[in-house]
């Protein structure tokens, strides 16, 4: 009864530790010794340079013009992409990037934002950012 | 009903109608960024129904306090007009007959500060004390300056909240507030007022955006980080060792647009970092589906065998799709030190490789979707080309290698340069690659590889990195 206990303790220990949300690197595929083992997709490209795509999300009721240069980052501050954007428009960019990003950083005049990416998309809003610090004051 | 209330919520955050700026704070859904240029200190956006808003979602200070600088709200910047600045308010509690007061002014703009704003000249409004009850829900209208209005300039009107009987319990509620003018604040800038800069060019991108403003054709640029390569087996339609040395081609490219996101121009730099055989004679860029005709001009690639026939723009003739051959000849543009593998044996000297700078010009500015099919290819004699996995051949390739010996190539299928269960001939590789060394199977090399394969891309991505675990350094070059 004991070991049992143990057991189901261990395995509830195991399950309880383990990551539910496994990022795409902690899949293991099957171990190859040369490169002729390789079994992959069809679609594969053998290419190390992903696409991605950023949703733009227009500022529709900016009542003028305001077309500038959208400029997509890595976080590490490598310029990806430029695309002309109208601040008003809704647009979609694609682009190649190394793969494996999680985050771009993107600039449009003074406007600069973090974004996330999922499954190699993210959106950004022309919406400048909010400082909140102040909301501590009296709130 | 829900999905429209929404669209109207995101789309609608502030309205402009006949030169009111004006704003109800429902669009924003607490977000105050959403109110776009509207600046709120200690004052938040709220719909709860314990903090007392006014309808739906309404503006709401802290407690206040005596000074009148604690609690702030100011506009965008506008273009005032004649007219009343309206707005509702209240106290979300009453305080029996104290005194509170909303001080309504007007900050100019400062072309020198940062936010725009000219604090030290902030022009005196009006000032509205509460009546009593407190909390019920009071109109004002305050008239906009005559000496203000319609003159040209741009400011914020600035509402700031006192209680000068001391600090109090009590929070300034307001909503619905409507400013006559036009607003000119943009967001891009700092929600400084909108500046017209000029466009030389008149390509619709402005000179301060434009990195050639006086080149109507070309408006900025997209440069490569660093060098990617292309690393290829040189013994198609065979299998080979796969260490992916037999020719490694680092490449930079540099894309000139215009105002239209169309490519004008591109700037390539090309360096042969490897070449671990005897068999590949030189290297090409196919852009499959795009006419030769696309191209104006082409120069800087390295043609010295005379083997090449070339149109007048530089693409080679005899192909349906625009075809550049960038080096005919590998010898001519590298500097062996020793041997017959360049830069593949890690004990023999290292060689060096001239840079070539290939500049190909556009007839008309094109689609970045065009050359989505580009294909950077490797040939021995010139009908044996090896292109990357499913990339297309160009007329020149025999066709009837298709299919043989370990080849599986399927052109009914768009399947190309690929054995039977889909290994390829070519990799492409990003910046940072340190291919593997003579005749070290580039598994052995980099211990992640296989993996990164098998998962189509999806896992380990980084496995050409000099990550802890990543490398087998004995097999690299």
């Amino acid at each position: 009864m004991k070991r049992m206990l143990l057991l189901l303790l261990t395995l509830f220990t195991a399950t309880a530790c383990s990551d539910s949300t496994n990022s795409d690197d902690d899949q293991v595929f099957g171990p190859v010794d040369n490169f002729e083992e390789i079994q992959t997709q069809n679609g594969f490209k053998w290419s190390t340079e992903e696409e991605y795509e950023l949703e733009l999300i227009g500022l529709k009721t900016l009542p003028f013009s305001k077309q500038a240069v959208l400029e997509v980052s890595s976080l590490d501050g490598e310029v990806i992409h430029r695309s002309v954007v109208e601040a008003s428009q809704n647009k979609t960019l694609k682009f190649k990037a190394v793969g494996g990003l999680d985050s771009l950083a993107v600039s449009f005049g003074s406007i600069f934002k973090e974004v996330d990416l999922h499954a190699n998309r993210a959106l950004f809003d022309f919406l400048p950012a909010d400082d909140t610090t102040d909301l501590a004051i009296g709130n | 009903m829900k999905k429209v209330s929404l669209l109207i919520i995101l789309l609608s955050f502030i309205s402009l109608e006949a030169q009111t700026v004006s704003t109800d704070f429902e669009a924003s859904q607490g977000n105050r960024s959403a109110e776009v240029c509207w600046t709120f200190t200690g004052v938040s956006l709220s719909n709860k129904n314990n903090h007392k808003p006014i309808s739906g979602y309404s503006a709401r200070s802290g407690t206040l306090k005596t000074n009148k600088s604690t609690y702030e709200i100011k506009s965008p910047f506008i273009q005032l007009a004649n007219g009343n600045i309206t707005f509702k308010t209240k106290l979300h509690r009453d305080d029996g007959t104290r005194t509170f007061n909303i001080y309504v002014d007007f900050i100019p703009y400062d072309a020198n500060a940062s936010d725009g704003e000219d604090l030290s000249n902030i022009i005196s409004g009006s000032t509205y004390t509460l009546s009593t009850p407190h909390s019920s829900v009071q109109n004002v209208s305050i008239a906009v300056p005559s000496a203000l209005a319609n003159d040209g300039s741009a400011y914020k009107v600035f509402w700031r909240f006192e209680s000068p009987s001391g600090n109090r319990s009590r929070r300034i509620i307001m909503d619905d507030i409507s400013i006559p003018g036009n607003y000119v604040s943009d967001p891009s800038d700092n929600c400084k007022p909108l500046i017209t800069i000029p466009d030389s060019d008149f390509d619709g991108l402005d000179d301060n955006n434009d990195q050639f403003p006086n080149d109507a054709a070309r408006a900025y640029t997209v440069s490569d980080n660093g060098f990617r390569s292309i690393a290829y087996e040189d013994l198609w339609p065979s299998r080979g060792d796969y260490d992916f040395n037999d020719l490694v081609l680092a490449i930079n490219e540099d894309k000139v647009y215009d105002a239209s996101n169309k490519i004008k121009e591109i700037n390539i730099q090309l360096v042969v970092r490897a070449l671990g055989g005897d068999l590949i004679q030189g290297f090409g860029l196919h852009y499959d589906g795009l006419p030769s005709t696309s191209i104006q001009s082409i120069s800087g690639n390295s043609l010295t065998t005379g083997g090449i026939n070339t149109a007048a723009n530089g693409t080679e003739t005899g192909q349906s799709f625009a075809t550049i051959i960038l080096c005919d000849e590998v010898e001519a543009v590298i500097n062996r030190t020793s041997g017959a593998f360049f830069n593949t044996v890690p004990s023999n000297p290292t060689g060096t490789a001239d840079t070539i700078r290939v500049q190909i010009i556009f007839s008309n500015a094109l689609n970045a979707s065009n050359f989505d099919d580009a294909s950077y290819f490797a040939f021995k004699d010139r009908d044996e080309e090896i292109h990357m996995k499913d990339n297309r051949p160009t007329d020149k390739a025999d066709a009837s290698l298709f299919g043989t010996i370990d080849d599986a190539t399927n052109p009914s299928a768009n399947r190309y340069y690929s054995t039977a269960n889909g290994l390829p001939w070519a990799i492409e590789v990003s910046d940072g690659f340190d291919y593997p060394a003579e005749q070290k199977d580039i598994v052995q090399a980099y211990l992640k590889f296989g993996n990164w394969a098998q998962s189509g891309g999806g896992s380990s991505s980084n496995w050409y990195t000099r990550e802890t675990g990543n490398r087998n350094a004995a097999n690299i070059y």
